[in-house]
């Protein structure tokens, strides 16, 4: 009987070399260890034919051989899985070069995208955002800001007028100076981004309607050299870090001093290219001195309050930045056009 | 403007090359537009802004640089001019109305030959783009590009009664123009006469009657001061625009008329063959006094932010040709009468720092505080256009200007009238756009016929009503998509933008914003929408939007092959009703229960009055309502439809049982039973 045992041993450990997978695994170990018809279990039956001596060497030697059959099965279990586990793997590998499932792109409007980033740099030093309406009085596109009546400053702003000339299009949006002045009293800093329309023919440099953002900063105390830094420092967040500017006088009816500012050419570093042609600059806003007479319109003490304000084009801004060649294409709104600016 | 550098050589002697003087005059507020290099001569074209009438010359161009670099003038003036022995007899020149004439000299120059001008004048011209005509034109024409002044020359047999006068025109009064065409004059329009008519309109244009001709010997010279709004107004109703208009309107140099009429005179002496001059008559009511400003050195420190002490303000004044005197607290400063854009302290400051330099100024950061500024949801925008953007849609930028007419169809509830443009570019889009459809189906038709297969847009713009006396302006919010929502992927179908996906898209929006009691409901009244493919948006009893597929019938008119789903919503009521009010609520302690409910109703039974009839049950326990299916097939009837809808059920202090759970989802079944003859299933 004892034979019997080593036999049923080395069958067994035949058998355990031909499991692959776990249903093979299963009946093995059903066909040893089964409380019914396992062969241990039998063997185990087999003791009541043995002389009553013989029993307990007997048994002690049937349950070593079932505990080292159960050390083998679940030592087996292990190696089964981790094989169906790596078969597995293997089955369920991917392609991780298939594309991922897509999300639907949004965009901004690029013009839009460069507006909201002019607002940030200045919100960040404490601007706060004003607004006007873009059907405006001409005292407040004109004569508040100090353009007298019939005067040739008017003409570099060629205007759409309604309702008989009683109401006009906004052609700037300076006279959100005025509206802001009116309303609250100094101290002001305010950045007021909005459309503005000039009977523009259009053409590849030129719209009718385009965006412009308005600077205005009013408190005792409040020079040129604050204009120039604040604009230096706008230009360093907007163009680039080591960017420069450059005022030149210049005039504007609401402002005196008056400058149009200059920014380094922010494609050659100033050394002069196609897009600055040569000069190293590109002009990109008018500024200076709040006018005493715009001070004088809102009500503001002259002699107690001096500012700056300023103004730019955003579609000009944005057309430079992003090398597009015609204002037009900001309005078609082809989305390959818009498809291009989904980075920001 | 252009200046020819051999030209100006003759008023002041320069050693700079013309790119120094070019980037100079830049930083002066002369802005080069462009420079142009010929074999003896280099111009340079300049950009001079609207309150510099003096630079519009030669020697204004000179008086800037001779300032700039120390220079004097090689000749500040010309000389006054003597008549002599044979002096030709003065003409007769008279003021009607010294309000828009403030200053009138004349001379008359005899035995004058037309012919044309030598080849250096003729040269000059050419050079700044003058055509040469004869050298009696030539000649007033010199003048101007030297000195900045315009003069006319009449030939003075033609002036009956041989006088001129400035005066306003008559009524119905008419005269023909150097141009040939006849023009109507208005009595506002100051005039130049003879005797009997008009021969001239002051400060714009001569009349051809008494043009010089080839056969002239006896010529009037006019030389005189218009007032400037009143030339801008005349030259603007007759719709003229000349040198001579050009600057008068900005304000001519008080003091230069007798002096361009002595140097004038001198060369059709020198060149046009005169024989005998006239005294120089100068009809001058009023002389100009400068003002007198007071310059503060405070006032400079303060505005520019550079001590005063570095700056030799009454130097760079004096060099300007400004008169200065020393006070107290600065200076006492008189403009010279070429200087018309100098009335104000401010004026003076802007001159110091420009002669000063602007590249000189230091910078500063100033840190000024702010008071708050109210800007009515400008957060929200922001909030609204970022969300669709995260949605996968893309914003698009649409012209305002539009023709009613044409979008009548795709008009939904304008404010009030539409704003009528006085002068539009398009004589066909006169109007300013009330809605932001027309637009939208536009864009979206023009990426349909550039093959763009799918496309999502949006736009958050304002539209323009008239309101009583006024306007509004009134922001909305437009959506419009075709094609695939998102694209079919080699794990899944593409989704199609459709009436779900833009409805999906609103509810979401009204989700992020916190907008309470938005409601949807069936708009087969909107005309320009697909009837039963279409929703008002609703919001406190109003309509605030709707959403849609455009109507196939007006898609077809416009020749969209594809469905087209589109949105508008009016921003501001939308913004009104965010709900504010946010505050922690604590989180449910026990779990829910969910009951499904399948059954089988009339097509016709929205699932919002499902919905709704449940929520009036009042059941305090209800949570949420849910459509987990909806299905119409062939084991249904045609007019009914399938819904599987899901109850959940929370109840605060304890866990449901089931039997409680069970009795509430037959409370609700049996409501829809009795109101809708739900059939469960």
């Amino acid at each position: 009987m004892r034979d019997d045992l080593a036999r049923i041993m080395e069958g067994f450990e035949a058998e355990c070399r031909e499991v692959r997978d776990e249903p093979a695994y299963g009946l093995l170990r059903e066909r040893y260890l089964s409380r019914e018809k396992g062969l241990l279990t039998l063997q185990l039956k087999r003791l009541r034919d043995l002389p009553p001596a013989e029993r307990p060497a007997f048994g002690q030697e049937v349950n070593r051989l079932k505990a080292a059959i159960e050390t083998r099965l679940d030592e087996l279990a292990g190696q089964v899985r981790l094989a169906a586990y790596q078969d597995r793997l293997e089955k369920e590998r991917l392609d991780v070069t298939l594309p991922g499932f897509p999300v639907a792109r949004g965009t901004l409007h690029p013009v839009k995208q460069v507006e909201a980033e002019i607002c940030g740099i200045f919100q960040r030093m404490g601007y706060a955002i004003a607004e006007g309406p873009e059907i405006e009085t001409d005292f407040f596109n004109f004569g508040a800001l100090n353009f007298p009546p019939d005067h040739p400053a008017r003409d570099a702003q060629d205007t759409f007028f309604i309702g008989d000339g009683s109401f006009l299009l906004r052609t700037h949006t300076s006279p959100v100076q005025i509206r802001t002045m009116q309303a609250v009293a100094p101290p002001l800093k305010v950045i007021a981004p909005g459309k503005v329309y000039r009977k523009d023919t259009p053409d590849a440099t030129h719209f009718p309607i385009f965006h412009q953002i308005e600077g205005l900063v009013v408190d005792e105390g409040v020079s040129l050299a604050d204009l120039k830094g604040t604009l230096e420092h706008f230009a360093r967040e907007c163009f680039a870090a080591d960017a420069r500017i450059r005022l030149r006088p210049s005039f504007f009816p609401f402002v005196e001093p008056g400058a149009e500012v200059d920014v380094s050419c922010f494609f050659c570093g100033g050394r002069g290219c196609r897009i600055c042609k040569g000069s190293g600059w590109i002009e990109i806003l008018g500024a200076g001195m709040v006018h005493p007479n715009v001070f004088d319109a809102c009500g503001i003490d002259s002699e107690r309050y001096t500012g700056f304000a300023f103004g730019m084009g955003i579609d000009r801004v944005a057309i430079l930045r992003y090398g597009v060649p015609d204002i037009r294409m900001f309005w078609e709104n082809d989305v390959r056009f818009l498809n291009q600016f989904h980075r920001f | 403007m252009k200046i020819s550098c051999h030209w100006m050589a003759d008023l002041i002697a320069l050693d700079e090359p013309p790119d120094r003087l070019a980037a100079d005059l830049s930083m002066l507020g002369l802005p080069v537009d462009a420079m142009e290099r010929l074999s003896h001569d280099t111009l340079i074209d300049i950009d001079v802004t609207a309150n510099r009438p003096d630079c519009l010359s030669h020697l204004g161009i000179a008086r800037e640089l001779s300032a700039l670099y120390h220079e004097p003038l090689r000749r500040r003036a010309p000389a006054a001019l003597d008549a002599g022995r044979d002096a030709a007899p003065a003409p007769a020149i008279t003021i009607e109305d010294p309000d828009l004439c403030a200053r009138f000299c004349g001379v008359r120059i005899t035995g004058v030959r037309v012919a044309p001008s030598p080849c250096w004048l003729q040269e000059r011209l050419l050079a700044v783009g003058q055509r040469p005509i004869n050298n009696l034109v030539d000649i007033t024409n010199y003048i101007l590009l030297e000195l900045g002044h315009p003069l006319h020359a009449y030939d003075f047999s033609k002036l009956t009664g041989g006088c001129l006068v400035a005066r306003r025109a008559r009524p119905g009064e008419t005269v023909q123009t150097l141009d040939g065409r006849i023009r109507a004059l208005a009595p506002d329009m100051l005039v130049i006469a003879d005797a009997a008519r008009a021969v001239g309109i002051a400060g714009v244009m001569g009349g051809a009657e008494s043009e010089v001709a080839d056969t002239t010997t006896d010529v009037l010279l006019e030389s005189a001061w218009f007032q400037p709004a009143s030339v801008r107004r005349t030259a603007r109703a007759l719709e003229m625009r000349t040198e001579a208009s050009y600057r008068f309107e900005r304000g001519a140099d008080l003091e230069m008329p007798p002096r361009a009429l002595w140097r004038a005179a001198r060369l059709i002496l020198e060149l046009a063959g005169g024989e005998a001059v006239s005294p120089v008559v100068d009809v001058y009511p009023r002389p100009w006094a400068p003002p007198e400003i007071a310059l503060r050195r405070e006032r400079v420190e303060r505005l520019v932010g550079v001590p005063v002490a570095g700056l030799p303000v009454e130097a760079m004044l004096r060099r300007l040709g400004f008169q200065v005197e020393a006070a107290p607290d600065g200076w006492r400063v008189r403009p010279p009468a070429h200087r018309v854009d100098v009335g104000l302290e401010v004026d003076l400051i802007e001159e110091v720092a420009r002669l000063h330099g602007y590249d000189r100024i230091p910078s500063t950061l100033p840190l000024h505080p702010s008071r708050p500024v109210s800007r009515q949801f400008a957060g929200e925008k922001a909030a609204v256009r970022q969300f669709l953007k995260e949605c996968g849609l893309q914003e698009i930028l649409t012209p305002n200007f539009t023709d009613v007419q044409r979008d009548a169809a795709l008009l939904w509830a304008p404010a009030g009238e539409p704003v009528r443009v006085d002068n539009p570019l398009d004589e066909g889009e006169p109007f300013l756009r009330q809605g932001l459809l027309p637009a939208m189906v536009a864009a979206l038709k023009l990426n349909e016929n550039n093959y763009n297969p799918d496309v999502r847009l949006f736009e958050v713009a304002s539209v323009y009503d008239r309101c009583g006396d006024g306007h509004v302006e009134p922001v909305r919010l437009a959506i419009g998509a075709y094609g695939q929502w998102l694209p079919a992927h080699w794990s899944a179908a593409g989704i199609p933008a459709d009436f779900a996906r833009i409805k999906g898209v609103v509810e979401g929006l009204v989700d992020r914003l916190n907008v309470p009691a938005v409601v949807f409901d069936e708009a087969d009244d909107a005309p320009f929408l697909q009837p039963g493919a279409a929703a008002w948006i609703r919001l406190g009893g109003g309509i605030i939007g709707y959403i849609g597929q455009l109507n196939e019938l007006l898609a077809q008119k416009l020749k969209f092959r594809r469905k087209v789903f589109v949105a508008e919503l009016l921003f501001e009521p939308l913004a009104a009703g965010i709900d504010r009010s946010f505050a922690f609520r604590a989180l449910p302690r026990f779990p829910f229960v969910d009951r499904d409910m399948s059954f089988v109703v009339d097509i016709g039974v929205s699932f919002s009055t499902i919905k709704t009839s449940v929520i009036e049950l009042k059941m305090p326990e209800l949570a949420e309502v849910k459509l987990v299916d909806l299905y119409r097939g062939d084991d249904i009837p045609p007019d009914r439809k399938a819904m599987n809808v899901r109850l959940v059920f929370q109840h605060p202090e304890r866990t449901l049982t089931d039997e409680e759970a069970d009795r509430l989802r037959e409370r609700a079944a049996a409501s829809l039973r009795k109101r809708f003859q739900a059939q469960f299933r």
